[in-house]
């Protein structure tokens, strides 16, 4: 390797908005921009060198940008004629179409506030969205739909992945040993359904918890930490009931 | 504007009234993450200066008819509060406050990557708490540190200096007493990766000799207000980390 390495950061270490993170040929990945060979952070970030040419920019902070496919978890903020707007915790307000509700054609008189009224929640899926239009909801697929029951928990957007973690495995983990039902929303949002309350609590404790932090290297890891904490200062020795 | 009317702004020793060298900034302190309702924040204490910047967003734009299809609005408030001058300073928008936001807002734009959220909104609050001289540009150092805090994508910080003239001389970083009986005042504001100037403006007499001079003492006093930009942005998320990254070792 005659080369100098490209990598201009160290692992863990913040970059600020114009930093140089890498010159030369190697991979950046995250909000960055590029000038010639020099590559630059976009966003307050932690870098992470994952390889000797291969560095991730973690944004600290984002916004949610729907992206088509997403599973989000909006509120209902107002009605309109034929459709209701959502809160999905974006810059864009999002629009839940009545025929993504119904199965068939239905009339106008019909009285939207009836199935969905300011304040309910609802889990949804991006039906569509470009820059030029707001985004579009559906909630025409299974387990979509309005929420009745269960914890909400906001967290930064740009944490989500880590709640979920690699291949879900942080996810799985709390449902297991909690027995609890667990929606990650794409845009920031956790709803826990659980039959114990407290449990259901402990799940949103450790979903807070996993949040604060602005890199966590091993999310299971912690979360696993974080669970047994929790319950054994309850008195419950985990696993499930 | 005239000379010094019987007050003098530089020793025998060439030392300026608080004491400073001519090419000397004032202590100069920055925080970032100040405050837990704003999408991002910063407070910044240079001199006896102290303000406060809030920046929300991006958000919906309302009225919706200010929206731009192809690119996010900034909006910047200067404001100062009535106890941040000596005599009360009615709250009421002056004509000055409203250029101030809109020069402020000018000199943020170029840095922001405003094309990345179409047709939001970032709202730009700048509350200057105490003044005491080139409030504009200190303003402006906070104001990219806010605007980074709340995770707006940028090119480049901005930071910002002023140089003024006294008695014959360039000095940067002038303050209340040098800018009220000054011969001139010099606000300039860059990115200072890029080194592009994204404000400058002039009050008094400068000759072209004087005036690449200015921009050269600008650009050092600016590389030292970048590095405490850098630090003030660090700093709030290194502790966090560090605390994080001590765990690990203990696991």
């Amino acid at each position: 390797m005659g080369t100098p390495m490209p990598i201009r950061v160290s692992n863990g270490q913040i970059v600020v908005p114009g930093e140089l993170v890498a010159e030369g040929r190697c991979e950046v990945l995250g909000p960055h921009f590029s000038s010639g060979r020099r590559h630059y952070a976009k966003v307050l970030s932690v870098a992470v060198v994952e390889k000797p040419r291969r560095v991730r920019l973690i944004p600290l902070k984002r916004s949610y940008v729907p992206v088509e496919g997403d599973i989000v978890i909006g509120k209902v903020v107002d009605i309109g004629p034929t459709s209701w707007v959502i809160d999905i915790n974006s810059p864009y307000m999002a629009l839940l179409q009545v025929s993504e509700v119904f199965p068939r054609p239905t009339t106008l008189q019909r009285d939207l506030s009836k199935i969905l009224k300011v304040g309910d929640v609802v889990i949804a899926k991006v039906l569509s969205f470009d820059f030029a239009h707001d985004p579009l909801l559906t909630i025409k697929e299974s387990k979509l739909g309005k929420v009745s029951k269960g914890l909400l928990v906001e967290i930064p957007p740009s944490r989500v992945s880590r709640i979920i973690g690699r291949k879900g495995q942080v996810v799985n983990y709390l449902r297991d040993v909690l027995d609890v039902e667990l929606v990650v929303g794409r845009n920031g949002r956790v709803l826990v359904v659980g039959e114990d309350s407290e449990r259901e609590a402990v799940a949103a404790y450790v979903i807070k918890r996993l949040c604060e932090e602005a890199y966590v290297p091993d999310p299971l890891a912690t979360a696993k930490q974080l669970v047994e904490e929790a319950l054994s200062s309850r008195g419950d020795v985990g696993g499930r009931g | 504007m005239g000379g010094a009317e019987g007050i003098k702004l530089l020793d025998e020793e060439g030392r300026r009234l608080d004491g400073r060298a001519l090419n000397e900034l004032r202590k100069c302190r920055i925080e970032a993450g100040v405050l837990k309702n704003a999408n991002g924040s910063a407070y910044i204490e240079l001199g006896r200066n102290k303000i406060l910047v809030a920046v929300y967003g991006p958000r919906e734009v309302h009225p919706r008819h200010e929206a731009l299809p192809d690119r996010m609005l900034l909006r910047c408030k200067y404001s100062m509060l009535p106890f941040s001058v000596p005599d009360r300073k009615n709250p009421a928008p002056s004509r000055r406050e409203v250029e101030l936001s809109k020069v402020i807002r000018e000199a943020l734009e170029p840095a922001i990557f405003l094309e990345e959220y179409p047709r939001t909104t970032v709202d730009v609050y700048i509350e200057v708490i105490e003044a005491d001289g080139s409030t504009r540009v200190a303003s402006i150092t906070a104001a990219s540190v806010a605007l980074a805090d709340a995770g707006i994508p940028m090119r480049d910080l901005v930071a910002g200096v002023s140089v003024g003239k006294i008695e014959g001389k360039l000095a940067i970083d002038i303050n209340g007493i040098e800018d009220q009986y000054g011969e001139g005042d010099m606000p300039i504001a860059m990115m200072p990766r890029l080194g592009e100037i994204t404000l400058i403006q002039a009050d008094g007499r400068f000759t072209r000799d004087e005036v690449v001079q200015a921009l050269q003492m600008a650009r050092e006093a600016i590389a030292k207000l970048y590095e405490e930009q850098k630090r003030a942005l660090k700093e709030k998320y290194s502790r966090i980390l560090e605390e994080v990254e001590g765990s690990e070792v203990m696991r």
